[in-house]
């Protein structure tokens, strides 16, 4: 039992810090290139 | 004659209730088009395996080992796990990441979704199942038949014919799962909520650089994730790159179908009547169903705490759809909303909650195993 709440304990606190850096980086991504207007009429 | 009395009168009452359940399986999936990917080759095969003194599955005939086909499958394609990982090459490059990199925020999403995998997980325990063989079952809330069936043939791998019938089951019953789970823990005001849409666009460096980042940032926190996360994103990288097109339709057509056939055939390897008609198998069903609900559960509390601290408030049902199973979750969640308000749409941003789950998912798997192996 305690292992499996261990278990849950490092998942979700992991899963939430991998996710919380892939979220930084998709802003400093959004925000160092940022699409250029040509791009954008593009898409 | 005799010999075909001899085959018909060594049925066992096991064996017919797995051709039973094989021809459940194609019913399902030809008349109600449940998953029938999966489920047709599936169905069939459990109909291979379950006849007796089959020739499909390896049998020692008066001291001579005869190998079988699906037994080699299931050796060369999933014990290897070859098959799963092949067909995330062909996920990645079907999966567009652009929905979630508009609106980075949903990722979160994605996280509190999988609570399930860690809540079913605990109930295992409590059922008796060993760690391994509960963090196998606790997988089909990831919502995602690969990451199941990957995970539980490196844990558990003779529980892998019950583990992927419910993980595949479940998926195409999200629209019946998911609309009476939000409701036990949503108000009809909450449903309500609307939300405003933005467009945004997405660079082509930024759509280029996500899958490499990513696999470097879960390659370096779970080393073991790496095959998982990998694949998936080198085939995002086939479908950005543009400039292997006929790569990347490869990978989501011919690739894909061809694994997906040997994979559903190898894995009714696993369902013959001696292993399969158990106890366990049924609680292997019940507990699917757990996860899929309380990963739903998970996901829609997630955005009730976070509307605590919010002016503009998030409509809770929009957790729910964090979960991978992509696009079903994203058009429930939007149709119940409209259900509620024939004027609310949240479709664009179910859709980002649930790319984010594809990759939560995966995650998710990769931790388990790199917590346990």
């Amino acid at each position: 039992m305690t292992q499996g709440f261990l278990l849950m304990a490092f998942g979700m606190g992991t899963m939430f810090l991998v996710l919380a850096i892939l979220y930084l980086t998709i802003k400093l991504l959004n925000k160092f290139f940022a699409p250029k207007h040509h791009e954008e009429e593009k898409q | 004659m005799d010999l075909l009395f001899q085959n018909l009168l060594a049925i066992t009452p096991a064996q017919i209730f797995m051709l039973l359940l094989g021809c459940l399986l194609l019913y399902l999936a030809i008349a109600k088009q449940m998953e029938p990917t999966l489920l047709l080759p599936m169905g069939f095969g459990v109909l291979m395996v379950n006849l007796p003194f089959s020739g499909a599955i390896s049998q020692t005939f008066e001291g001579t080992f005869v190998q079988g086909i699906l037994d080699l499958l299931f050796e060369s394609g999933i014990a290897t796990e070859l098959f799963p990982l092949l067909i995330f090459i062909g996920i990645g490059a079907m999966i567009d990441f652009g929905p979630l990199l508009q609106r980075p925020f949903m990722i979160f999403f994605g996280a509190a979704a999988q609570f399930g995998i860690f809540f079913t997980i605990i109930v295992a325990m409590l059922l008796g199942f060993d760690i391994r063989s509960a963090a196998s079952i606790g997988i089909i809330g990831a919502a995602d038949g690969p990451t199941s069936i990957f995970v539980s043939s490196q844990l558990a791998p003779h529980l892998l014919g019950p583990i992927s019938v419910a993980a595949y089951s479940y998926m195409a019953l999200v629209p019946i799962i998911q609309p009476f789970a939000i409701k036990l823990v949503t108000t009809k005001k909450e449903r309500r909520i609307r939300m405003t849409y933005e467009a945004a666009t997405i660079s082509k460096k930024t759509r280029l650089l996500f899958p490499i980042i990513v696999t470097f940032i879960a390659g370096i926190v779970a080393p073991a994730s790496i095959p998982l996360i990998g694949f998936l994103m080198f085939g995002n990288l086939l479908r950005e790159s543009g400039v292997v097109e006929r790569l990347s339709q490869s990978a989501q057509n011919e690739l894909v179908n061809v694994t997906t056939i040997l994979l559903g055939l190898a894995i009714a390897s696993t369902m013959r009547a001696d292993t399969f008609v158990t106890p366990s198998t049924f609680f292997i069903i019940g507990l699917g169903l757990v996860a899929f609900i309380f990963d739903t559960i998970g996901g829609v509390c997630f955005v009730k705490l976070i509307n605590l601290f919010r002016k503009d408030k998030i409509n809770p049902m929009i957790g729910a759809a964090g979960i991978s199973a992509f696009p079903m979750s994203a058009r429930t969640i939007q149709k119940m909303a409209q259900k509620e308000d024939p004027h609310n749409f949240v479709l664009m941003h179910s859709i980002s909650a649930n790319v984010a789950g594809q990759i939560a998912s995966v995650i998710a798997g990769g931790l388990v195993l790199a917590y346990l192996l």
